[in-house]
């Protein structure tokens, strides 16, 4: 598709355009710190601090939402007898459950109910490469692949979003994309990708969705044809751009050594500093894991989902009161084998874009790129470690309260 | 000798003669710019042991309950003057044990607000060093490089200091600092001054505004070394749900209610939730208040007296409240 | 609209207050109706979080009573509580609630005109300012 060309001054135009068609979310600075949130006017777009605070995630995937409203209300013994009012119990089918002759004439409990999906046309401008491909990691959990569930919720958003993308001039020490597939000016998801140029902005556009988004602004002179020189210039600052990025792990092989080291007790040496908050999983533009809560005040009540996290200690606990991650070692370690392992076993892509979060805004700085380097290698020597791993059932001593763990427990984040 | 020295010495020793399973101190992050906690466990890696005005974490809280790994791990740990009276308050109250710590106090010049420096830059910090002088050179990714008054960009905490010594160690890195006369001053709580100056209503909006970017990512709790039933937290049942998980405004400033009234008569305001929220939400406007008026109730400091009793496990008959 | 009615919530210890309240009523001391009482063992076993709580769910006042000083059916359950009840005060202030909107106070079970007295004038300084909405808490 086209490539065109945005100088810097038009960019207040061009933000205004496209808020006009639809709810524009952009990286604004607010207290110092940089979040993502929606445009208004004299709002300026902050794209000098590298990354956002938080991931774009919540525009499409909300921390809260409620999706549904429920009422109980009791129905009238007269109505059932009535028949044509037709108002029948929750799940019960009258004509089929009893012989209508026979129905006792009792007061029942009905229940309304309101779902609610909230998906309004909206633009995110001025994220990442990197947070966009956290949406397309995300889009395969709810997306329905492979067969699993298709979530309506999300899509519904995800469909009505357009993702227009800035290339990342200056990577930080902590990004990390290349060495998970991506790339400061990757084009993975990305509806259109802006790169910052001498005098404005090369924007490439990628999908229709990217042109209809731009398509006003198009059509008003804001964007214009990029020149070859521009063009040029753009590919060269992408190159700089990718060779600032390090490569600190490697991917080869990390599964099979994630899943040998499963029961390693370097993972208690590694954690020893974490708190088991969820600042690196609210951070994270890939982490999906959500509650369900029902609330219910007298006869009405709805029902919300929130993120959740594993390292929330209530995450995997079940109802007889066990926790099979009783230990932050459990719930630390399950962070990064479900990243590197079981989603990439189930989803065959990482769930990991590289964007360095968590590293940057964990309180004791948690380096998930320290924690591969050891752990996503195979165990140096024959240790007691590797000897566990090979035979996972033994090694449910009571020893290593990593070990009291079966694989099978994972099913959750799946 | 320095006061890195020091504990560097006081760590090999107690791991050399088996006093402690591992050691707790500071030491550097993934640059120089980031300090982090550190765990030794063999004599050979007490070099990595450092001590610097980036020393910020409260190391106490990897003594409560269910941090320590394994549970009953003998520990040795690095203690500043906010820090120790975290750990006294914990020793008040018997939650933790005495027998099986050794603590290190660490005299305490104040601490840099990274977060502040931060802000002065656009890009990111790569290098924070200190020089003879009290002055902080900071350097960023590209070689930025600039200057600042160390005592211009502590954290605004570690300029109302009272205790800027440890009050409980059993060893000390080093002679101890100047500190003011307590007798004679009274605490500076004037950093509360600008919104107790507020309106009701002013309060209220400025509260709503701060509290609806709170995520509910539980690390100021888990942070706070008095916190103890961080794992167990009233904040997270959901059956009975005292708290709604709904994360908004109300629920948001709620949980923090609670936190906030869970620790009263032990949080010292050491600003450790303060320092881990990932959004920055000013926490101080509450628990420094909370300890303004427990100061202005009993004149009671928290965490200051190894003997007493927190202020509200006791009772006196001549307390003068209500009506 | 006409504003609806302010809703109070009173807190009360079982073998005080919540008997004073029933004095009241025995006696038939006239009192406003907008306050919902809850009523449990006794001040020492209120934690803040109530009084919160009743905010956050949209109450207009809160008011907590129980036995007087000295009185305690446990010996000493108020005695902790006032310690607690004096901190709440001052922080729900600070969080931006006006002081007419939370009270507590002692109201023994014989002091039913004391109760009424209370009520009344805990509801009229709420009334005063009306009902709560769309507040930080």
């Amino acid at each position: 598709m086209a490539t065109k060309f945005l100088a810097s001054e038009q960019l207040p135009a061009l933000l205004e355009a496209l808020a006009r068609d639809a709810r524009l979310v952009i990286p604004a600075k607010s207290d110092g710190l940089v979040q993502f949130d929606i445009w208004e006017l004299r709002k300026e777009v902050e794209l000098q601090v590298l990354l956002a605070r938080q991931s774009p995630k919540e525009w499409v995937f909300p921390q809260c939402e409620t999706y549904l409203r429920f009422e109980y209300a009791m129905a009238a013994p007269e109505e059932t007898q009535d028949g044509a009012s037709g108002v029948a119990p929750a799940g019960v089918a009258p004509a089929e459950s009893a012989p209508a002759q026979a129905a006792p004439a009792i007061p029942h409990e009905t229940i309304q109910l309101e779902s609610l999906n909230e998906a309004p046309r909206q633009v995110i401008f001025g994220l990442r490469p990197c947070d966009v491909r956290g949406f397309v990691q995300m889009d395969r959990v709810f997306g329905g692949y492979g067969g699993f569930y298709f979530d309506p919720l999300y899509n519904a958003r995800r469909e009505a979003t357009t993702l227009l993308a800035v290339t990342c001039r200056e990577p930080r020490s902590t990004c990390f994309c290349t060495a998970v597939g991506g790339s400061p000016a990757g084009q993975e998801g990305v509806d259109a990708l802006l790169t910052e140029v001498g005098g404005g902005f090369v924007v490439e556009v990628l999908t229709a969705k990217g042109e209809a988004a731009l398509a006003a602004a198009v059509s008003a002179g804001f964007l214009s044809d990029a020149g070859e020189a521009q063009v040029a210039e753009a590919v060269r600052v992408k190159t700089a751009a990718s060779a600032k990025v390090d490569s600190p792990f490697t991917l080869e092989g990390i599964r099979e050594n994630l899943r040998a080291n499963f029961a390693d007790d370097r993972w208690h040496d590694l954690c020893l500093r974490c708190i088991s908050c969820g600042t690196c999983t609210y951070v994270c533009p890939n982490c999906y894991c959500f509650n369900i809560n029902d609330s219910l005040v007298e006869t009405e009540g709805e029902r919300y989902r929130t993120w959740d996290n594993c390292f929330n200690p209530q995450y995997t606990e079940e109802t007889s009161g066990h926790n099979p991650r009783a230990h932050k070692a459990n719930r630390f370690r399950n962070r990064f084998s479900h990243k590197f392992w079981y989603y990439p076993e189930k989803y065959e892509s990482l769930l990991c874009s590289g964007c360095g979060r968590c590293i940057m805004h964990c309180p004791t700085r948690i380096d998930i790129r320290e924690v591969l380097r050891v752990m996503g290698a195979p165990a140096a020597a024959p240790s007691e470690g590797v000897a566990a791993a090979a035979a996972p059932a033994a090694a449910s001593s009571a020893t290593s309260p990593v070990a009291d763990q079966s694989a099978s427990t994972e099913g959750k984040e799946a | 000798m320095s006061r890195q020295d020091h504990i560097r010495e006081f760590a090999a020793q107690a791991l050399s003669e088996g006093r402690v399973d591992y050691f707790i101190g500071w030491k550097e992050g993934f640059n120089p710019s980031e300090v982090i906690p550190a765990f030794v466990k063999e004599v050979a890696q007490v070099d990595q042991l450092l001590w610097n005005p980036l020393c910020h974490h409260n190391l106490v809280t990897f003594l409560k309950r269910n941090m320590p790994d394994p549970p009953e791990a003998k520990i040795g740990v690095c203690v500043k003057g906010c820090d120790s009276r975290t750990l006294v308050a914990l020793l008040q109250e018997q939650l933790v044990d005495r027998e099986r710590l050794y603590v290190v106090g660490v005299p305490c010049d104040g601490i840099m607000d990274r977060r502040r420096l931060e802000k002065e830059f656009a890009e990111e910090i790569v290098d924070i060093a200190f020089s003879e002088k009290g002055q902080v050179v900071v350097t960023t990714r590209s070689g930025e490089k600039r200057e600042f008054d160390q005592q211009a960009v502590l954290l605004d905490m570690c300029t109302r200091c009272r205790y800027p010594n440890p009050l409980y160690a059993d060893d000390m890195a080093g002679p101890a600092v100047p500190e003011p006369d307590r007798e004679e001053s009274q605490p500076d709580w004037s950093d509360l001054a600008d919104y107790e100056a507020l309106s009701d209503d002013g309060k209220q909006e400025l509260l709503a505004r701060i509290y609806a970017t709170c995520v509910r990512c539980f690390a100021c709790i888990n942070v706070c070394p008095v916190c103890v039933c961080w794992d167990r937290c009233v904040n997270r049942s959901r059956q009975p749900e005292l708290v709604s998980q709904k994360v908004e405004t109300k629920s948001n400033l709620l949980f923090q209610m609670v936190h906030m009234f869970h620790v009263a008569g032990r949080c010292p305001s050491c600003g450790a939730c303060d320092r881990a929220c990932p959004v920055e939400i000013p926490l101080y406007l509450l628990h420094r208040k909370m300890n303004k008026e427990l100061y202005d109730m009993f004149g009671f400091e928290p965490g200051t007296k190894l003997d007493e009793k927190p202020v509200f496990q006791v009772f006196n008959l001549a307390d003068q409240f209500g009506d | 609209m006409a504003e609806r009615p302010v809703k109070i919530i009173g807190i009360v210890c079982n073998w005080c207050s919540y008997a004073g309240a029933d004095t009241a009523g025995v006696g038939r001391y006239k009192q406003p109706p907008n306050v919902r009482l809850v009523r449990v063992p006794c001040t020492g076993r209120i934690d803040p979080l109530f009084a919160l709580k009743a905010f956050e769910k949209g109450a207009d006042g809160v008011l907590i009573s129980g036995c007087h000083p000295g009185d305690c059916h446990y010996s000493e359950g108020n005695y902790y509580a006032r310690r607690k009840f004096e901190l709440a005060e001052r922080m729900i202030h600070h969080l931006g609630i006006p002081k007419e909107r939370f009270r507590w106070t002692w109201v023994s079970a014989s002091e039913g005109q004391r109760w009424q007295q209370v009520v009344t004038e805990f509801v009229a300084a709420v009334e005063k300012l009306g009902p709560r909405e769309g507040r930080a808490l």
